[in-house]
């Protein structure tokens, strides 16, 4: 069988206003595929993201969902197939926690909508699979910035995503929460064969789930490739223009990414 | 699910009918309670109180009913779209807008279109204004306040010149419509803006659920499957439009269309399905029990009712912030 991408970001350039921040781009998303993608401060990850969740309309190229242009598809038909998680922003208002995850439906159930049998079973199961249980009756106003990252992870898995896409999921959870949402996402990517591609800071992260990893630098991609051909020492020195060392780590023989403080670095 | 939702929307709803037969039993002049009642049970009868019933008091608390349910809807609105629970129905400058088109009818005398048209003239200006603004700037929402805090600024200085070179009898008369009354004069005005303003209002009921979503921000929205660009403006035009009815019949009535929506996402939560109908009940309640109040209070003389929900409200609103349960926005 012909693998056939399921989001196509084909020779992409854009940006915001006048200034054009990443400049042709491209890159493929396949179905059971976790693609990580990396890079400094700055680099376009973002805008990367963005362009690929059709919220800004690329300056050249276009993005392909399935074949067809991202720029023609109806925002609700396309959050039917695509969730999407932007950086963790707070909520204003009060919300309780099943409320909101339930806003996750609007794209399949639409605005005149009550939630029924079948939204309550998989509300049952997403706050399963966050750990929510003991915040579920909380307001989304109120709760710490790790939870209200899972919470909302929760909305954009309740519509049963074929794509996710996540910027940077895990910047505020403990190393307990992180594992075990790129377990939930790693386990959908494997059994139910949905596409997903991840925007993570923490390389050793990316390294241990991902099966191919984008390495971003000033709005190209540098690298792309499976982690051990792209976490090079070299690569990411060039990259991030800061030293690192890389050795095979321990755990399914991944590349470890080691930082190295400026106190050791005399020789 | 149900039964949270309808059982507040009942309570409030049996207060505003409530609240209105009281508002018709006590008004502004004296009416005996049986009279009152004989000439609402007659809708065909004469006489002096029957005339003040159904052509003075009635018309009088059905448009502060509506205009009641008006602001606080299109507050709710407007937090909502803003993100911006300090948002209000004249924080994008509608008001302004209306403000200037009433001084220049009422103090320089210019305008073929009458009191109302020139207000609602001013609203319009201003709407469009904001709206051509924010539209270069992609509706956001720091562009959206800033345009309106400017255009409120700009519009208010234009007021205080065309009263700094006016006679104090004009001014007055001005400033008097300026804090809001629902005394208009014109029945038939009454009943247009009624019958337009609470369609707009029902009409606006149906997207509760657009509310939620664009009030977690346009990016979320968008990806929940919202055109969020498209919603905003929406919402943004309708709640304008139905405000600038308000304004021009009834003046620049404050703080009713800030601190009834904050009461109500604490009586029934922010989810807006259960809180727009409720906000809207509430207002209407709060603003025809100051109209009452502010005929009432001071007899013969009566009291611009803005002067009383401004009133009533901080006070009210300050003992809530007060309260140790308070959430929300810390």
């Amino acid at each position: 069988m012909i693998k056939m991408p399921v989001l196509e970001v084909d020779d992409v350039s854009a940006g915001y206003g006048e200034s054009i921040v990443i400049k042709g781009m491209s890159l493929e998303l396949e179905r059971g595929e976790l693609m990580g993608i990396v890079g400094p401060n700055g680099s376009g990850k973002t805008t990367l993201f963005r362009t690929m969740t059709g919220l800004i309309r690329p300056r050249s190229g276009r993005v392909y969902l399935k074949g067809r242009d991202i720029r023609f598809i109806p925002r609700r038909t396309l959050a039917m197939g695509v969730s999407a998680v932007p950086q963790l922003q707070q909520v204003v208002f009060p919300y309780l926690v099943a409320d909101f995850i339930l806003m996750g439906r609007y794209a399949q159930r639409g605005r005149f909508w009550a939630p029924d049998k079948d939204d309550h079973v998989l509300l049952e199961h997403v706050i399963d699979l966050l750990d929510l249980a003991r915040i579920r009756y909380h307001r989304v106003s109120s709760i710490s910035g790790g939870e209200l990252q899972r919470v909302i992870l929760a909305q954009a898995l309740i519509k049963e995503p074929e794509i996710m896409l996540l910027d940077e999921p895990t910047s505020h959870l403990d190393i307990k929460h992180q594992v075990s949402i790129m377990d939930i996402l790693k386990n959908l990517v494997d059994v139910r064969k949905m596409a997903c591609g991840i925007i993570l800071h923490d390389l050793n992260l990316a390294a241990l789930y991902c099966d191919k990893i984008a390495l971003v630098k000033d709005g190209a991609i540098s690298r792309m490739g499976r982690p051990d051909q792209v976490l090079r020492e070299e690569y990411i020195k060039d990259v991030y223009a800061t030293d690192v060392l890389v050795r095979k780590g321990p755990i399914g023989s991944k590349p470890y990414v080691f930082l190295v403080p400026g106190i050791y670095k005399q020789d | 699910m149900g039964n949270k939702r309808l059982i507040p929307a009942l309570s409030l709803g049996l207060m505003l009918v409530t609240v209105m037969f009281i508002a018709l039993l006590v008004g502004g002049s004296h009416i005996p309670s049986r009279d009152v009642i004989n000439a609402l049970l007659n809708p065909r009868g004469a006489g002096v109180f029957h005339t003040l019933v159904w052509d003075v008091r009635l018309p009088r608390i059905v448009l502060g009913t509506v205009v009641g349910a008006a602001l606080a809807g299109c507050g709710v609105v407007f937090q909502a779209i803003l993100r911006n629970p300090l948002a209000e129905p004249y924080t994008l400058g509608v008001s302004g807008g209306g403000a200037l088109g009433a001084s220049l009818y009422i103090v320089l005398g210019i305008g073929g279109l009458g009191m109302v048209g020139m207000s609602i003239g001013g609203c319009l200006i201003s709407i469009f204004t904001v709206y051509t603004i924010a539209s270069k700037k992609n509706f956001s929402n720091t562009v959206l306040i800033l345009a309106g805090v400017i255009f409120s600024f700009l519009f208010s200085s234009l007021v205080m010149l065309i009263f700094s070179l006016s006679s104090t009898r004009d001014v007055y008369a001005a400033v008097i419509w300026l804090m809001g009354s629902l005394s208009s004069a014109d029945t038939r005005l009454v009943w247009l803006v009624s019958i337009l303003a609470s369609s707009a209002l029902i009409f606006l009921l149906f997207f509760s659920r657009d509310l939620d979503l664009l009030s977690l921000g346009d990016e979320r929205a968008t990806y929940l499957g919202l055109d969020a660009r498209r919603s905003k403006v929406f919402f943004f035009i309708l709640a304008s439009f139905v405000t600038a009815l308000c304004v021009a019949v009834a003046g620049v009535i404050s703080f009713v269309g800030l601190i009834i929506p904050h009461f109500t996402r604490k009586l029934v939560g922010p989810s807006h399905g259960g809180m727009l109908p409720c906000a809207m009940l509430a207002g209407s309640s709060f603003l025809v029990t100051c109209d009452t109040v502010s005929q009432r209070l001071l007899r013969p003389v009566e009291l611009p009712v803005g002067v009383i929900t401004g009133i009533a409200g901080g006070v009210f609103f300050l003992l809530f912030l007060l309260r140790k349960d308070w959430w929300g926005y810390d």
